[in-house]
């Protein structure tokens, strides 16, 4: 008997017309929490070094972004 | 990483379902109708698995659905239709209800065939693989609004796949679809060794592709409101289509 597939984020089991195999309700959810302002920062935990230069924090916004 | 698909000049998107079904009411019938046929090609399947939830036979469904939007297609059955009222999705279902009751009070569902058919026999059978394991307990109204949501659901995912595709992208795509459902067990460094790209890489396209989902299913619920530029209500409905699933 085949295992039940099941969704790696919330755990539920995955019905046969989840759309492209994937989680609708986590599919929908990250896509409503994922708003349109949303930066690439929190993507980026690791992303600490730029060449000799090392990323501590966010100073200020504006202009040409991040400073 | 990724083409765009932008609005155009007049900064709405190509056509609403709204402006469609209007159009097959007042304008050219032969393009309207067109576009509205390939409307009710997408939007089959939640109407079609509606049908049967409320107990009628595969054949009867089929010849139901496809009366339906038969129906819809003549002018006359759209002549009340006013989009202030509401939501497509509503829309679509109250109407339904309304052939189906006609149809029982003239006592038969009209065999509907040959070249009008909208949906393929072979698209029916994969619909019908899931009649079997629908959830029981779910009203008729409550699972047509969940299939309405998958619906939306997968007609988004497949613009997102067409576009990669057509970007030459279609590895990215298959690699890091997952990624779309959230971060939590999710490593990006295998996906990125697969890919042969870096983490830093892998993060960022899952980034924009997360930001295209969003955009596209977005332009998508907006097409099924009465206001399609009213972001409020566009939130709103998504909010609805989660709590529908």
């Amino acid at each position: 008997m085949p295992d039940t597939a099941r969704c790696e984020q919330c755990g539920e089991t995955l019905a046969g017309d989840a759309p492209a195999g994937l989680c609708p309700k986590c599919l929908l959810r990250t896509a409503i929490e994922y708003g349109a302002g949303q930066t690439l920062a929190p993507m980026l935990p690791h992303l600490r070094y730029f060449g000799d230069y090392e990323l501590l924090d966010e100073i200020a916004r504006g202009g040409m972004g991040g400073r | 990483m990724y083409p765009r698909r932008e609005p155009n000049a007049g900064g709405q998107f190509a056509s609403t379902q709204w402006s469609v079904v209007l159009a097959a009411r007042d304008g050219d019938p032969a393009r309207a109708r067109e576009a509205l046929a390939a409307l009710c090609g997408t939007y089959w399947r939640p109407l079609y698995l509606y049908v049967r939830r409320c107990g009628r036979s595969t054949e009867d469904a089929q010849d139901l659905t496809q009366g339906f939007f038969a129906h819809l297609m003549e002018k006359e059955s759209l002549r009340h239709v006013d989009p202030g009222l509401g939501k497509f999705r509503a829309f679509l279902l109250a109407s339904l209800k309304n052939y189906m009751t006609n149809e029982r009070r003239r006592g038969q569902t009209e065999k509907r065939g040959g070249a009008a058919k909208l949906v393929s026999l072979e698209a029916v059978r994969g619909v019908e693989a899931h009649v079997a394991v629908a959830d029981g307990s779910l009203s008729p109204e409550r699972q047509y609004e969940r299939n309405w949501a998958l619906t939306v659901l997968g007609r988004v995912t497949e613009q997102l796949e067409a576009e990669f595709s057509a970007a030459g992208k279609a590895r990215i795509f298959e690699m890091l679809k997952p990624y779309l459902t959230g971060d939590r067990e999710m490593r990006y460094a295998e996906a990125a060794a697969v890919l042969g790209i870096s983490e830093v890489t892998a993060r960022v396209a899952v980034h924009r592709m997360r930001g295209r989902f969003r955009d596209l299913l977005h332009e998508e619920v907006a097409r099924t409101l009465a206001d399609p530029g009213d972001a409020g209500a566009v939130e709103q409905e998504l909010r609805f289509l989660l709590a529908a699933l």
